[in-house]
């Protein structure tokens, strides 16, 4: 994940569109000397960089030699610039596989902080303020390929300010018969500063209760219980499975391989201690035949009755067995 | 890639553009649909199983093995013409179309709102019949004037011939610009005509202008001759679809003048461009453009086939422009241009066909200039994973962990087990054959296709299918090689015709899939009571396999019935209702096994620790010694610890080390030091090669798997002391004291079965149906089963599909 270059480009009145700045040199535009071929060739898809007027202002991204050139063209009109307008682009370039939804909101904030400060006081046309562009574009594409956030002050009143987001699918719609179940301990990471739902139907996340029941046992408003638990969810601190009845069946599937060979992954302890929260550590190898035990055709009661001697706790045996391989 | 490819199919199409550059510039010449819209392309958020299959049942659709197969016949165009001649899905798509011009008011208005230019002369549109308002549907697409689209993509000849990728906002352009040769030929050409396509070239412009102007007369003419031809053929498909056609020589004759005529000079077509503008999710971005990549290059790489051969894409490009200028003179509504478009141009109603097909994630079938072909998004047709409640669902999808024949071959597949499958037809087989015969010219080649879809049975493996020849004894089949049988099976996969299945028998168990589509079941139990009158009705057969999972043959009354229940067996798989359930087993070593080994080791051991000892202190001074050369050092200390150094580099620490773990291992009873010295390779092996493995403990508190040869030691101090029960996680890839204990469970057996045992014992490991052993290792089901019995004690058994 690393931004290969950042360049800003302009349309130069006599000479068309132009690359000024560049990091890393002659990436973009090479010089005589340099020893290095190009990512690209500019003046072939120049026309993607500073596009016509009607398509200013807009992300454009475009493929080339295997690089994403992410833009978004600035258009500005003024009686002092010649022809009357000026024509800027502030350009980052990926590899093309990459992922770069995370990008996108970079370039935009970084085209518009430009064009602010052009209007504001001619940053980019002046040529004193523009020389400190360069040194401004290298800081941003270190800080960001670094830290993936960087804070670089411009002048007293203004700073850039950039962080990459991932981006994160929108939840799936949280129904009333859902069932979270924590996968991390929210004790540890829960203070006052939460949101007082949250913090009201937290304690009864455990597996069991579904969404609607613990609206009512935590005397919460269901809607709002709702967007938590989907905020939850989005963050991955919880995952959602089926109400669980001792007449449903369950049954293994090709996912418990993973739960199987995950040794040394904390899955196989994890998962006895939860099982044996009430008595001695079971093994592993009764632990699989236990959740292997289970099959089509074959109630929870029924299975629970069959392995009566083996048993502990089915109820939350079998839901760590649906979080490990639902 | 970043992004997970998802199962769902979300072609997420918006429109297709048809962009080109002749002498006059850039010209956004069609689009399909008439008024694309973003929102258009989100729909298809569900999947069915009837959206891949039974749909195009319905439609005589062309089906050929080879796409690019080049003699093109005009007898597989039937769909295409039927599709746009009249029928079902004209009428549906004018509809369509209405509805789409209805709701344009709001929406021109809208956007003449969000766009600043030239819109104000453009008040009056709610007229549709007025020029002026049919000018201003023309002039924006997608939110865009003409004129900037064009230009936007009218692609510079340095990006001619390769993967053209623009996004602008939340729109995706993809395509495949396609620009002539430098000397204005879309293809080389013979010898002797190369002097004359240059002289054209070198004529005064006036002079040349008027030879196109003449040739663009001729094709005119030409097309207008087409245009008969299609009226004739047209006819001929609806009078009846198994009306006689008319021989192909006789249509190759019509085909080929015209070409004569437009080879004279370059065509002042420079560029064309299918635009494929896309709407994708965010996270899905790469693999839904890389997707409409493929199609978009593989349409346009047959246009240009068709542009070199007679000049096809200027000539309909033409054909277009000339409409849409009569249109605009006569001032009518866009809805009325598209209608008379796609009735005229060949190439517009292609691009109409493929944008139906594709956006809706079909197959479509395609016709240009005659050449018939399909192009596709390639959907999956089976799932190894469950979707979870909170995930999309895939309703009806087959489920299974087996490693099946896919379109491509892949690395994923298992070689070894290719010839054990068999296809499970999605359609019915005549309907495939009649097509095929339909495609194919008679070569041997189609026969023989022909003859395997005849031949092809749920019930018989490839293999099987080679090996015994049918009962008409005159089988092509026995001349077929197997690789033939694998291209065919993989074609009719591609083509979604069938699906790669593990020959069904009464024997295996099969079970209710638990992502069978229940919302249909009242569809499906018509069809099913009428297909299988005499047993009983879907909801009752699907009750009973959901019951405790027993061999299909407890469900089969008598003997006479088997046929009947195979058939049947085969349409609920064929719908997704049930799926094979399958036996997978996992090693278990119980408690007494690792204190047998351990006490048997310590034995050993106590005889060979003295002298290893010794060996380890002479090696360390060998080491000492030749430490400027690794190999020798290592060659040097073979027998002792150094060995399981995968670098061997070594300094004064590390023979340190290898004297503290010597001396460990010295103590630690639970190794085999006696063990032959590439046990100990073998051992660091492991860890290093399978970090994830490398513990060989349950209890294991250490998680850290390090390439250093110290790790396997210290584990295996600290958990000499207590064992327990385990699961062994991969016999194949066993370390030496994981072998002793799987040596020491066969203890006591026959000599037979301890063979026996070594040679399955690695597919223990829960990824390898037990189904699957015989076949693999061909051994008999009744020799595996004697062995399982006799080992039942240390196996878990898991069973899913």
């Amino acid at each position: 994940m690393s931004i290969k270059c950042i360049f800003y480009s302009y349309f130069d009145a006599d000479k068309g569109p132009r690359v000024l700045y560049q990091v890393p040199e002659n990436s973009v535009v090479a010089g005589a000397d340099s020893p290095h071929p190009t990512l690209f060739s500019f003046d072939e898809i120049s026309d993607y960089i500073i596009p016509k007027q009607q398509l200013c202002d807009r992300l454009i991204t475009f493929c080339r030699n295997r690089y994403r050139i992410l833009g978004y063209p600035v258009c500005l009109e003024d009686g002092k610039y010649d022809r009357n307008e000026f024509i800027f682009n502030f350009v980052i370039v990926l590899d093309e596989a990459e992922e770069f939804s995370s990008y996108k909101p970079v370039v935009k904030k970084i085209a518009r902080l430009f064009k602010a400060l052009e209007e504001q006081a001619g940053f980019l046309w002046n040529e004193v303020t523009r020389s400190s562009v360069h040194t401004l574009i290298e800081q941003v594409m270190e800080d960001l390929n670094s830290y993936c956030e960087c804070m670089i002050p411009i002048n007293e009143s203004n700073t850039i300010n950039l962080k990459l987001f991932p981006v994160i699918p929108p939840p799936p719609a949280v129904k009333a018969y859902h069932v979270p179940i924590s996968t991390v301990r929210f004790e540890s990471i829960m203070d006052s500063n939460w949101d007082l739902t949250m913090q009201r139907i937290i304690p009864y996340i455990d597996g069991v209760n579904s969404v609607r029941r613990i609206a009512e046992l935590a005397d919460a408003d269901y809607t709002l219980t709702k967007k938590c638990v989907a905020e939850l969810l989005y963050y991955g601190c919880i995952i959602i499975v089926d109400v669980f009845r001792f007449a449903n069946t369950y049954a293994v599937n090709g996912e418990l391989n993973h739960f199987i060979n995950n040794v040394g992954g904390g899955l196989h302890e994890e998962c006895q201690l939860y099982i044996s929260s009430s008595g001695k550590l079971i093994d592993f190898p009764t632990i699989l035949e236990l959740y292997t035990s289970l099959r089509q055709g074959l109630t929870v009661a029924e299975w629970s009755l069959e392995n009566r001697d083996k048993l502990v706790d089915v109820d939350s045996g079998s839901t760590t067995g649906l979080v490990q391989s639902p | 890639m970043t992004t997970e490819r998802s199962l769902i199919p979300n072609p997420s199409l918006v429109a297709i553009l048809l962009v080109v550059r002749d002498t006059a510039g850039g010209n956004l010449v069609f689009h399909y649909p008439s008024l694309p819209r973003a929102g258009a392309a989100q729909n298809t958020s569900s999947w069915r199983i009837g959206e891949t299959n039974t749909d195009y049942t319905s439609s005589n659709s062309s089906f050929s093995p080879s796409s690019d197969d080049e003699d093109a016949d005009d007898r597989r165009s039937r769909s295409t013409v039927r599709l746009y001649g009249g029928g079902g899905a004209f009428t549906e798509k004018s509809g369509v179309n209405s509805q789409r011009s209805r709701s344009y008011d709001q929406r021109s208005s809208r956007r003449r709102r969000d766009s600043d230019h030239e819109c104000d002369e453009e008040e009056d549109d709610d007229d549709d019949e007025s020029g002026e308002a049919a000018g201003a549907e023309w002039e924006h697409v997608l939110g865009f004037r003409h004129d900037v689209l064009a230009g936007l993509l009218n692609a510079p000849r340095a990006l001619s011939r390769a993967r053209f990728e623009l996004s602008v906002d939340h729109f995706v352009f993809i395509g495949y610009p396609c620009y002539n040769r430098g000397d204005g030929m879309w293809q080389r050409r013979k010898k002797q005509k190369k002097p004359k396509s240059a002289a054209d070239g070198a004529n005064g412009a006036a002079e040349g202008k008027e030879g196109l102007q003449s040739d663009a007369d001729n094709d005119d003419e030409d097309t207008r001759g087409n245009d008969a031809d299609d009226e004739d053929h047209e006819a001929a498909a609806l009078s009846g679809s198994k009306s006689p056609n008319p021989p192909p020589s006789e249509r190759k004759k019509i085909k080929r003048d015209p070409w004569k005529m437009v080879n004279r000079a370059p065509s002042r077509l420079a560029m064309f461009h299918v635009v494929f503008v896309m709407n994708p999710p965010q996270l899905e971005y790469h693999s839904r453009t890389n997707d409409m990549y493929d199609v978009a290059k593989q349409f346009t790489m047959a246009l240009k086939t068709q542009q070199a051969e007679d000049d096809y894409v200027a000539r309909e490009v033409e054909r277009i422009m000339e409409l849409r200028e009569r249109s605009e003179k006569r001032g009518d509504s866009i809805h009325d241009l598209w209608q008379r478009i796609l009735r005229e141009s060949t190439l517009a109603t292609a691009i109409a066909t493929l944008y139906q097909g594709i956006s809706a994630s079909k197959i479509a079938h395609i016709k240009v200039n005659d050449f018939d072909f399909a192009l596709q998004i390639p959907t999956m047709m089976e799932t190894a994973v469950l979707p979870s409640i909170s995930e999309p669902q895939l309703p009806g999808m087959h489920l299974t962990t087996l490693k099946t024949i896919y379109s491509m071959p892949s690395e994923d597949e298992d070689v070894l087990m290719t010839p054990h499958f068999t296809l499970l037809f999605l359609e019915d087989v005549e309907d495939i054959i009649k097509e095929v015969i339909l495609d194919q010219d008679q070569t041997s080649l189609s026969a023989s296709f022909v003859q395997f879809i005849q031949n092809c049975r749920p019930t018989v493996s490839f293999a099987q299918m080679l090996s015994s020849p049918t009962s008409n004894g005159t089988s092509h089949l026995e001349s077929l090689e197997y690789q033939y049988i694998e291209y065919f099976a993989r074609h009719l996969i591609y083509w979604r015709k069938a699906r790669a299945i593990m020959p069904l028998h009464y024997r295996k168990y099969y079970i209710v899939s638990p992502n069978a589509d229940m919302k249909r079941l009242v569809s499906q139990s018509l069809i099913f009571s009428r297909l299988f009158p005499a047993l009983p009705p879907l909801p009752k057969m699907l009750s009973l396999l959901s019951g405790k999972p027993r061999p299909y043959s407890a469900y089969i009354p008598s003997k006479d019935h088997r046929q009947a229940y195979i058939d049947m067996l085969a349409w609920l798989m064929r719908y997704g209702w049930v799926t094979n359930l399958l036996t997978f087993a996992y090693l278990k070593i119980p408690k007494g096994i690792k204190v047998a080994v351990r006490e048997r080791q310590a034995r050993e051991q106590a005889e060979a620790a003295v002298e290893v000892i010794q060996a380890a202190s002479i090696n360390a001074a060998a080491v000492a010694v030749n430490s400027a050369s690794p190999s020798t050092a290592s060659a040097n200390v073979g027998k002792s610890a150094a060995n399981g150094r995968p670098i061997p580099s070594i300094s004064a620490r590390d023979i340190n080390d290898d004297l503290n773990k010597l001396s460990v291992s010295a103590r630690d009873d639970s190794i085999s030091s006696s063990r032959p010295k590439t046990g100990w390779l073998d051992m660091t092996d492991a860890s290093t090669t399978a970090p994830s493995r490398g513990s060989l403990v349950t209890a294991a508190t250490t998680t850290t798997t390090s390439t250093t040869s110290g790790t396997p030691f210290e584990k295996m101090e600290s958990s000499s002391g207590q064992l327990e029960d385990s699961i062994l996680y991969d016999p194949s890839r066993a370390t030496p004291l994981e072998s002793a204990w799987i040596e020491r469970l066969t203890d006591g057996q026959p000599p037979d079965i301890v063979i026996l045992f070594d040679r399955i014992v690695r597919y223990m490991n829960g990824q390898h149906a037990i189904e699957m052993i015989p076949l693999r290792e061909c051994i008999s089901k009744r020799e595996l089963k004697r062995v399982l019995n006799a080992m039942n004690r240390y196996l878990v058994y898991v069973r899913h599909w």
